[in-house]
């Protein structure tokens, strides 16, 4: 093996952009059990998680950017590097994303849920498992678990809709619960666009690997 | 369009088999590149695109070189002509000592032009074609000897053109050159492609990448992969290309 240097920095920047990753599904996570359990202390947390996780994907994607400039990859090496690249940004929604919730969480803190939180935790489990599935693909460059995630989310589509029309429902009944409902729905549409970030990574492992993309 | 075609091409330096099977198109109008480690047969080919191999004792060649569904390896040909429609730039400029103007006509005199008027059109012409004659046509008379390094290698491009070649050799070009001149031959040779069919051997990967529109990998004598350049330098066919461009050959 030559060019041990670039082989490191490459290995490199792959790890820290599943620990970016992995930083950011945990940040989701806080951020339902802060709702859930309308704990305002730890929303605040993920708040300032986020802070960390913005200035992490930053350094990232400067590091990306010298080894493009200072090694000239090629091939594999530039797929994995753009991958990286295009991996990172949709990590760093994660993150922004985890941390909408947190302000939600806070702004309805000294509120009683109208109705117990059972369609959001769930479709926050399986977007959450989507993200863990695309990373590990990532880590892994295992084309094949890749497209394992596609199926999931349907699923989380499919909770998504049922949210909508339970909140609606909640609101015709009676209009002083608008506001909560609005909340809710807004996390419910965050959790989607997780679950379609996780597909974005997913898809780019794919062109990873194999060095041709499809969206699904 | 293809302007030369091998086929089964070996080549033997006495025992020694460094050329294997070689099958390949060269097209009409495109760059194209080999590339691969030192010793892989790469300078051993493109010699043998204007039979410069048959200079070499010892020599066996076997396969088929044509040009234009000719091949040149035919009894009847004429090496000279040949060698006049197959121009080659070497990696070591090799201006003559002699000076400017007479380098570019040297080529033209020789296959007749005895016109000096003609004979001044055809060195600005060429001076021109090879981007050398805003920097030189107030010293046509100085020695060649007296340029630099670049300017010594456009100038053995425009001796190179002088002659009306139609495919033209270039043997790791700009591997003595800096790289601003390096930049001009580049952008040079990728001008040049409009009216000639270019072959280039670089050890230089991103040279390769930026100027060619097909690229061979060649190791051990054999070619591992002919691909468009764009698909070797994204998403190469063979793990073998893919390591030697990546650099963790070896």
């Amino acid at each position: 093996m030559t060019r041990n240097r670039y082989e490191q920095q490459l290995a490199d920047i792959k790890s820290r952009t599943t620990n970016l990753g992995n930083n950011a599904e945990r940040l989701v996570d806080l951020s339902i059990k802060a709702l859930k359990g309308q704990d305002a202390e730890l929303a605040q947390q993920v708040i300032n998680m986020d802070n960390d996780l913005d200035h992490d994907y930053l350094k990232l994607e400067e590091r990306i950017m010298r080894v493009i400039a200072m090694q000239a990859p090629v091939a594999g090496d530039l797929r994995m590097l753009l991958t990286a690249l295009k991996n990172a940004t949709d990590i760093e929604r994660l993150g922004d994303y985890a941390k909408d919730i947190a302000e939600i969480t806070i702004a309805l803190k000294d509120r009683q849920y109208f109705t117990p939180l059972i369609n959001i935790p769930r479709m926050a489990e399986i977007a959450i498992e989507m993200v863990r599935m695309s990373l590990d693909a990532f880590e892994k460059e295992d084309a094949a678990l890749a497209g394992e995630v596609y199926p999931r989310d349907d699923e989380v589509d499919a909770l998504f809709s049922r949210t909508f029309r339970t909140l609606t429902t909640y609101v015709f009944e009676n209009p002083g619960n608008i506001e909560q409902a609005f909340n809710l729905m807004l996390v419910a549409r965050h959790l989607e666009r997780v679950a379609d970030h996780a597909l974005n990574i997913a898809n780019r492992t794919i062109y990873m690997e194999k060095g041709d993309i499809t969206f699904i | 369009m293809v302007k030369m075609e091998l086929s089964g091409v070996n080549l033997w330096y006495g025992d020694f088999h460094a050329l294997k099977d070689i099958d390949m198109k060269i097209y009409k109008n495109k760059v194209t590149a080999f590339i691969g480690p030192s010793g892989c047969g790469k300078s051993t080919l493109i010699r043998c695109l204007n039979r410069m191999n048959d200079l070499i004792d010892h020599v066996r060649i076997e396969g088929s070189i044509s040009m234009d569904g000719k091949n040149i390896y035919d009894k009847d040909v004429d090496v000279v002509t040949l060698r006049k429609n197959v121009g080659m730039v070497f990696q070591k400029p090799n201006p003559f000592p002699i000076n400017i103007h007479d380098n570019v006509a040297y080529g033209p005199r020789l296959h007749g032009v005895k016109d000096k008027k003609r004979l001044d059109e055809i060195v600005e012409e060429n001076l021109r074609g090879a981007a050398l004659w805003g920097e030189v046509h107030d010293i046509l008379d100085r020695n060649a000897m007296s340029l630099s390094g670049g300017q010594q290698q456009r100038l053995c491009i425009a001796r190179t053109l002088a002659v009306n070649p139609e495919v033209i050799l270039f043997d790791e070009p700009c591997s003595a050159l800096d790289p601003l001149s390096t930049g001009k031959i580049e952008d040079l040779i990728t001008q040049l492609k409009k009216d000639y069919t270019i072959v280039i051997v670089t050890h230089n990967m991103q040279q390769a990448a930026r100027i060619s529109d097909y690229t061979g990998y060649f190791y051990l004598g054999r070619l591992i992969e002919f691909n468009k350049t764009k698909k070797i330098f994204t998403n190469p066919d063979n793990k073998e290309t893919e390591n030697y461009i990546t650099g963790k050959f070896g």
